[in-house]
């Protein structure tokens, strides 16, 4: 997955879709649930919808749902998409209740059931990618876009970044992707005054103190890391993938 | 539950303007509100001091805020209002001032909507729309509201068995109307078939379908009808408003607006029926939403849009005058103007001032609005009947 030459997909995201990271590192298909009542809601919100709780959790979901719509895009104000368009993505009415738009694997058919996976972008955020429940492999096209290798699958034999290893979201994001098999994990570190707690060591895992001015990993985070840069040195694969748990 | 609705007695709404539109622009918001305030001084013959309520609309305000553009302009209004409802925001501005009128707390509103158009605002605008636009549905594609609106076309069309002839022959018929607009961006007569050969952009919308963005403004004053009369100014009256924001949220996709929820007593509020009306404006960012508006209004059932569309004919001279002056689809969406375009046009129709003008009838209109697709559909929406001066 090269993420560093070329344009990425829109990084920016609140702060209450972080869950979403959780669930693609985790590998698994995390809703906001309301311990209040029970709602299960998507987008993710700050509060419940029906009740107005305010203490959300993430909890495992029903992935099934049925594809009501869907489009292809073939016009995109986003570089990374203008290279890679047409781009097919769907509306799924899920079982949990809410409607989730979701990129669409080849093959979905509309109206049929689809299940669905959070899965990590090339922007090293958690998005919810849908693929037929069951494959029709005749109809698929070997060029459709999206395709399994537009999203990272699976950390294990990865060699994966998390740009701030330190906030809470960082530290879960580390524990589960070394338990899943990554091979080497790389972890920002934006505290430069010495407070950081001890930092989990692992012999799969590597800390460097950054300070993450940029939420992305620039050139100049490359430097202050004293990492290989990767546009210099014509890498583009340093990394297999980069969780952005900066927000 | 709900308490009975005061009428809009007293209010007249009057002096449409739209300051002509330009597809880039580089001048900022506030260049084309002052332009939009100009021309409704230079249309009534009131002084600026005279404007002691103001209702401004816009996306490209930024750093600016509604209060700003009081100083900026030299205004000291007594009643200000910020309308972010995109395109429900004219029938909702119109909805303020005129209670804002009728309790005293205004004399003479100035409702204004502008937006200006540089290379790029456009997809600044869309990637940070909202949370929920931010993180669930922009980052699958990076298409903004066509890519939503595709969604729930594509829905309705298989639902409903709408065709891509239906959604061609309203952007064929606006861009007839358009001919006579001078301020309309696209003027090139439109065939069926260049409709249909134009290139995909989300699946199953085509070119055609999309409105064009640009920069421009639109406006009109809303006042007491004495002073209307004082001033002596055609005018139009309110004879029934609604609005409604996030309705039938559990639907798994749109297929209906919130008018549906107040449809009945906007007609029954203003005293006649649908087909007592001369002519619709809609909300028309995309084709499909037009057909709800016509479902959800009670101009037929729901699920007989397609069917609507077949059997009238949309010019100033057919059996159903719909967006007279092109609309969005034809004259470009000048921002959050666009909300008040068929406001603005209504109100020229029914103050003998439009450039294309529906000959005899009722003196009476229907002008709905739809707005802002938070996540996947447009959460808004309003409506409002008016009636003619004489």
């Amino acid at each position: 997955m090269s993420i560093f030459s070329g344009p990425h997909p829109p990084l920016a995201r609140s702060a209450a879709a972080a869950g979403l990271i959780r669930g693609a590192a985790a590998g698994r298909f995390i809703l906001q649930r309301c311990p209040g009542c029970s709602n299960v809601q998507y987008p993710p919100r700050d509060a419940c919808h029906n009740c107005l709780g305010t203490e959300l959790s993430w909890e495992v979901a029903d992935r099934r749902g049925l594809l009501s719509a869907k489009t292809t895009i073939h016009s995109s104000n986003e570089p990374y998409f203008q290279e890679r368009l047409p781009w097919t993505i769907g509306s799924v009415a899920s079982m949990e209740g809410p409607t989730i738009v979701a990129h669409l694997l080849p093959g979905c058919v509309t109206g049929e059931p689809v299940v669905m996976e959070l899965r990590l972008d090339a922007a090293g955020r958690g998005v919810v990618v849908a693929r037929p429940a069951t494959e029709h492999p005749d109809s698929i096209e070997p060029s459709a876009r999206p395709s399994e290798n537009d999203f990272l699958s699976d950390p294990k034999s990865k060699r994966l970044l998390v740009t701030d290893g330190c906030s809470m979201l960082g530290h879960f994001v580390i524990a589960t992707l070394l338990g899943r098999g990554a091979t080497a994990v790389t972890a920002g570190c934006p505290r430069t005054d010495g407070i950081c707690p001890e930092h989990d060591s692992s012999e799969r895992l590597t800390w460097f103190n950054v300070a993450t001015d940029s939420s992305w990993p620039s050139r100049k985070w490359y430097r202050a890391a004293q990492l290989p840069d990767p546009e210099s040195t014509g890498d583009s694969s340093v990394f297999d993938a980069v969780f952005d748990t900066s927000n | 539950m709900t308490s009975p609705r005061m009428k809009y007695d007293g209010v007249a709404v009057a002096v449409p303007v739209t300051v002509p539109y330009e597809r880039f622009s580089d001048k900022s918001a506030q260049w084309w509100i002052a332009r939009a305030l100009k021309m409704l001084l230079d249309g009534s013959g009131l002084a600026k001091e005279q404007i002691d309520g103001l209702a401004l609309s816009s996306f490209t305000l930024a750093p600016d805020n509604p209060v700003s553009v009081t100083q900026h302009f030299g205004l000291s209004p007594r009643w200000l209002d910020g309308i972010a409802l995109g395109g429900a925001s004219g029938v909702v501005a119109l909805r303020r001032a005129a209670r804002a009128v009728q309790t005293g707390d205004a004399s003479i509103v100035a409702c204004i909507a502008a937006d200006t158009n540089r290379p790029g605002s456009f997809r600044s605008l869309v990637t940070s729309f909202s949370k929920f636009a931010q993180d669930a549905s922009y980052p699958y594609g990076g298409a903004g509201p066509n890519a939503s609106f595709a969604l729930l076309t594509d829905y309705y069309m298989r639902t409903y068995s709408a065709t891509a002839e239906d959604f061609g022959k309203l952007a064929v018929s606006q861009r007839a109307n358009a001919s006579s607009t001078p301020w309309a961006l696209l003027q090139k007569p439109l065939t069926m078939q260049n409709y249909l050969d134009a290139r995909p952009i989300s699946d199953p919308l085509r070119l055609f379908d999309c409105v064009m963005p640009c920069a421009g403004a639109e406006a009109f004053l809303v006042m007491r009808d004495d002073m209307a009369q004082e001033l002596g100014i055609p005018f139009a009256r309110i004879m029934g408003t609604i609005e409604r924001h996030n309705a039938f949220s559990e639907d798994v996709i749109q297929h209906r607006g919130g008018w549906s929820v107040d449809a009945a007593e906007l007609w029954s509020s203003a005293g006649v029926r649908p087909e007592d009306t001369d002519f619709v404006q809609t909300y028309d960012d995309y084709p499909v939403i037009s057909m709800l508006q016509f479902e959800d209004l009670g101009f037929c059932a729901k699920g007989e849009g397609p069917d609507f569309v077949r059997t009238h004919e949309f010019g100033v001279a057919g059996n159903f005058p719909h967006n007279t002056s092109g609309g969005q689809l034809s004259t470009g969406q000048a921002g959050a103007a666009g909300g008040h375009l068929g406001l603005v046009e209504g109100i020229r129709q029914l103050t003998d001032s439009a450039p294309n003008p529906v000959r005899g009838g009722n003196g009476i209109g229907l002008v709905s609005g739809f707005g802002m697709i938070n996540y996947d559909r447009g959460l808004c929406s309003a409506a409002a009947i008016l009636s003619g001066w004489n």
